[in-house]
């Protein structure tokens, strides 16, 4: 099987297109701000495939350490911590360890959808 | 009344029947076009000619309806028309809204006209274009000020206002701030762990202190026009309610409303210091942090949840503008905002 290009090397061959080549064209100013969502989409696609493997696996155990699980999917450890959440009550301890481990898989997910997003701790 | 949507041709003559009834002067539509509206009302840019009577001469308007849709907790027209002339009683600068009708766009549709009100309304441009410049060393005292003034709309002051949320009445505002979250965070098809961690704190920390007045509710750079002299308007009252005034000044901090000037946190336009003071000294009322910091936390998770449930309105096949499921991934940029918020502290 081909593998040259791989899938987000055309993905953001068509984000590049979409952004540099067609928008300048396109006169509808509500129409090109679409082409830039639709650039913006393509992007993060190949963001998503470039290390997803690595990420997904990081956040399986980010999951079950927190729930102190060694079974389960990663949709299904969510929605039971999205329960346990949900139901309280939890302790200042709990909900530190909880936190840290939700915004590291959520920093994953920012590097995805939006890798300029400022994740520092200093903003105010 | 019509039995569907009327067309825009169909429009113009009923909007003619409809102010020359009104007003008792002869009434011409010169041009009416569709804007681009929000989620839950159809707009049109109308051009009018009054032959005589207070509005003698030409006018520009723009005629608001109800759309199929509308967003959870948004105001109807005919509600948003009462929040609009409580407003514009209090002083606050948002175009009179007037000549409310019934059925005029599609059957059973409340609909309004807003005057005309020049300027940008886009966020980025907001924030950042060179020929707005000037105006942004007013805008954070004007937004305060106007902030203010809408705020001395109370319960009492306004009694006629009839715009309480579903399972609102005998809460405080917190506690229905939280329903309203937790009622909408139940429609998600996923589970969010961190929406519901954010909403967690917000129930085991609600302010104890909390005051009540009507608010925007969508307060915030996006949602007001600015010319090169200033603030010309505020615009989109569809989320005004009873609330603690905190609401509007937390949500306006909202990063997400920023549009990448994180370092004036207000709309990106200020600093948190100048806003809270030209609010405290406007309205005198001193601004707490922590409870800003609360509403803050709330509304970074109320948003997360909005941007779900947007993209479950294109996955559902209501909708089919792309922009609707791109903000749906933007979900999580709310959702760490929150966290992030919570273990800074106020």
């Amino acid at each position: 099987m081909l593998e040259r290009p791989d899938e987000p090397a055309l993905l953001e061959a068509l984000a590049k297109f979409l952004i540099a080549d067609l928008q300048p064209a396109v006169k509808d100013k509500k129409l090109a701000f679409r082409v830039l969502i639709a650039s913006h989409l393509a992007t993060t696609l190949a963001n998503q495939l470039r290390g997803q493997a690595e990420r997904q696996g990081a956040e399986l155990q980010r999951l079950r350490e927190l729930l102190g699980r060694s079974d389960g999917d990663a949709p299904a450890l969510n929605a039971a911590l999205a329960e346990k959440l949900k139901s309280g009550p939890l302790s200042a301890e709990d909900f530190k360890k909880a936190s840290e481990a939700l915004q590291r898989n959520l920093q994953d997910a920012l590097a995805v959808v939006n890798p300029t997003f400022d994740t520092s701790a200093e903003i105010e | 009344m019509p039995e569907t949507q009327r067309t825009t041709e169909e429009l113009a003559p009923a909007v003619e029947a409809l102010l020359s009834e009104r007003t008792g002067s002869e009434v011409k539509v010169k041009a009416l076009q569709p804007l681009f509206g929000g989620a839950c009302q159809d707009n049109y840019k109308v051009d009018l000619s009054f032959s005589r009577g207070d509005f003698a001469g030409d006018r520009r308007v723009v005629l608001r309806s109800d759309a199929n849709q509308s967003l959870p907790g948004s105001l109807d027209r005919a509600r948003e028309f009462q929040v609009i002339q409580a407003a514009v009683a209090a002083g606050v600068r948002t175009p009179p809204a007037r000549w409310l009708s019934q059925g005029l766009v599609r059957p059973g549709a409340g609909a309004y006209f807003l005057d005309w009100a020049e300027g940008e309304a886009i966020g980025r441009r907001v924030v950042k274009h060179p020929e707005l410049a000037a105006a942004r060393q007013t805008l954070p005292e004007a937004l305060a000020s106007e902030l203010a003034k809408l705020h001395t709309v109370t319960r009492a002051s306004a009694p006629s206002l009839s715009i309480d949320r579903d399972g609102q009445a005998g809460k405080g505002p917190a506690a229905a701030a939280l329903l309203f979250a937790r009622l909408m965070a139940d429609r998600m098809r996923e589970p969010h762990p961190a929406i519901e961690l954010a909403l967690r704190w917000c129930a085991d920390h609600v302010p104890a202190q909390e005051e009540e007045t009507l608010v925007h509710g969508d307060y915030r750079t996006g949602n007001f026009m600015v010319t090169p002299a200033g603030l010309s308007a505020v615009l989109d009252w569809e989320f005004a309610h009873f609330s603690d005034p905190m609401e509007d000044v937390a949500w306006i901090c909202v990063r997400d409303w920023r549009f990448g000037q994180n370092q004036l946190p207000a709309g990106g336009l200020a600093t948190r210091q100048r806003f809270y003071d030209a609010y405290a000294k406007a309205s005198g009322r001193a601004v707490d942090p922590a409870k800003v910091h609360w509403w803050e936390v709330m509304g970074n998770a109320r948003w997360a949840v909005g941007s779900v449930m947007q993209g479950e309105r294109y996955l559902s096949g209501e909708e089919s503008d792309l922009e609707l499921i791109a903000i749906a991934r933007r979900a999580v940029e709310m959702e760490y905002e929150a966290l992030r918020l919570i273990e800074k502290g106020a």
